[in-house]
């Protein structure tokens, strides 16, 4: 076959998980491991009520 | 004199002095609530011996000598889409029936801070969609001054617990009118805090740009004590505002010499009873012999108000509940095969028809095709009314305007028509569109002898000027009428 003609286009989609202390929008741990259900708390449940607060440093690693 | 009649600011008085106890109160008005929730319907869960633990402490606290704070031993009664860690929190929905809440509203906590007495829970329209609490999955709530008739909604069970002497004070929440619409129709105050004065965190969201928690009670300097005691910048609710939230009970000045009322034309239009526009207008002349300058104002956005509210309400309605879908608390239907039918059946089953219409109401909405139609039209909507009142405020200090368009109505009357139903908001959404605070304070009776509200508005975090101007009418016609329903 002749690839002479064609041109290569090569795409990465990267995932990068961020390398933050505690989650996106709740103070729990980014931390795998530990005790089952020991870091999660009524937010990152979506318990009725709960409002989320961005984490700073998921800005500024994302940005 | 039964202790469950006096206001909150004279009983605080009476604890500082030792002539009474935190116990005794409590259970004045846990007597009160047994002799007439049966037939009153406020309460959803009850919680006694709470109660009665609670005060037991504070009077320990204050025979210790340890300085209290205001509320410290007051009974209160909290609506129950506010969540309280231990006690049951159902919105009034089979969705949350045995919904018991892991952790605090901040508004609780706040008030735990300070030593309240937590009576229990109140009856709500399901999850605060409604104008008259017939919407509750669990019983109907009737007007103390009426049985036969609604005390408004959503916060109905709060407005008839104070107005019967169920609570001395209460919390609603208010996303269309719900603490304003039902203080008018019991007769009592009701506050609708500026949008941000008051965390939301822990108040089971309904509407996230319109919803906030509120005081309601007998006098103005007691939902003035009790917005003190709740308001402030909280890190868990971005959208709070940090800001000086002063004593507002302590500061209360009832004078209104020069104070320019703004009296809106479209407020007192043809939707609006005779008997209600008299009334009102009535207070505004009363207003005048206190030395105040009545100003013709126009709000001409007003007709729009009502389609816009609806829109925008349903749309961050549809999202809010969304997760309510069985999965990690609340309601889960069985027999089901599949996840997708784990979540039909759980959402079929487990919310009411209204609150079903409004999530239907909100997703078209919002869906691909008629978002421009009509989501981002009633946003455009909402830009124009927040204009129309910061012009208006250019011309006036505070607005004056009827709370409802009519007084409480017939339990059934309306509950099949829903848009005589949605009707009853048209004089309160404005507010919550356009985030300003309102406080709505009874003004006369009708000839069945039903209590009639007016409602003052202002601009944001103008809360002390609306106390003052409510506190100047209250002292006028020598306070409200506390003889208890």
């Amino acid at each position: 076959m002749d690839y002479k003609g064609y041109e290569v286009v090569i795409g990465l989609e990267v995932h990068a998980e961020l390398n933050t202390k505690s989650k996106i929008y709740c103070s729990c741990k980014n931390e795998f491991g530990l005790e089952v259900n020991s870091q999660c708390c009524p937010i990152c449940m979506g318990m009725p009520g709960t409002l989320p607060t961005l984490n700073e440093k998921v800005v500024e690693y994302a940005v | 004199m039964e202790l469950y009649r006096l206001t909150a600011t004279e009983l605080s008085s009476m604890l500082a002095d030792k002539k009474v106890s935190s116990a005794e109160i409590t259970r004045s008005v846990l007597d009160r609530i047994a002799a007439r929730d049966e037939e009153i319907g406020a309460y959803l869960t009850v919680d006694a011996d709470g109660a009665l633990k609670q005060a037991a402490a504070v009077d320990e606290k204050r025979m210790q000598g340890e300085s209290l704070s205001p509320l410290a031993g007051i009974p209160l009664g909290i609506k129950d889409n506010i969540c309280t860690r231990g006690l049951r929190t159902t919105c009034a929905s089979r969705m949350l029936e045995n919904f018991v809440p892991p952790y605090n509203a901040t508004v609780i906590e706040k008030l735990l801070a300070q030593d309240y007495v937590c009576l229990g829970t109140l009856n709500m329209d399901e999850f605060a969609m409604g104008s008259s609490t017939e919407n509750s999955y669990f019983k109907k709530t009737r007007n103390p001054h009426d049985l036969e008739r609604v005390p408004g909604g959503s916060s109905g069970g709060s407005a008839a617990a104070v107005a019967a002497g169920e609570a001395i004070a209460a919390l609603g929440s208010d996303t269309g009118g719900s603490i304003r619409q039902p203080a008018s129709y019991c007769g009592i105050v009701g506050l609708k805090p500026t949008y941000g004065s008051v965390s939301r965190y822990g108040l089971v969201a309904f509407a996230s740009s319109l919803d906030q928690i509120g005081p309601m009670g007998r006098s103005v300097s007691d939902v003035a004590m009790l917005y003190s005691a709740i308001c402030g910048k909280d890190p868990h609710d971005v959208t709070s505002v940090r800001r000086e939230y002063p004593a507002f009970d302590k500061a209360i000045n009832p004078d209104v010499k020069g104070l320019k009322i703004g009296i809106p034309a479209e407020y007192f239009g043809e939707g609006v009873s005779d008997e209600v526009k008299t009334a009102v207008m009535n207070a505004a002349r009363e207003y005048e012999k206190l030395g105040a300058q009545l100003v013709e104002i126009s709000l001409p956005s007003t007709g729009y108000a009502l389609a816009a509210y609806y829109i925008i309400a349903s749309a961050e309605a549809s999202s809010n509940l969304a997760r309510f879908d069985g999965v990690k608390y609340g309601y889960r239907a069985s027999g089901y095969k599949n996840l997708e039918e784990l979540y039909e059946k759980t959402r079929s089953e487990g919310f009411g028809a209204e609150v079903k219409r409004r999530i239907m109401l909100g997703t078209y909405v919002l869906s691909s095709g008629y978002y421009d139609a009509y989501y981002k039209k009633a946003k455009f909507t909402q830009m124009l009314i927040q204009e129309h009142f910061r012009k208006a405020f250019e011309s006036c200090d505070v607005i004056l305007t009827p709370t409802a368009p009519d007084t409480a109505f017939k339990i059934g009357e309306n509950i099949n028509d829903q848009i005589k139903m949605y009707m009853n908001d048209i004089l309160t959404v404005t507010v919550n569109i356009a985030g300003l605070p309102a406080i709505s304070i009874p003004c006369g009776t009708d000839s069945k002898k039903l209590p009639i509200g007016c409602q003052l508005i202002g601009a944001k975090f103008s809360e002390q000027t609306l106390f003052n101007t409510a506190a100047a009418y209250e002292a006028h016609v020598g306070g409200f009428d506390l003889a208890l329903a």
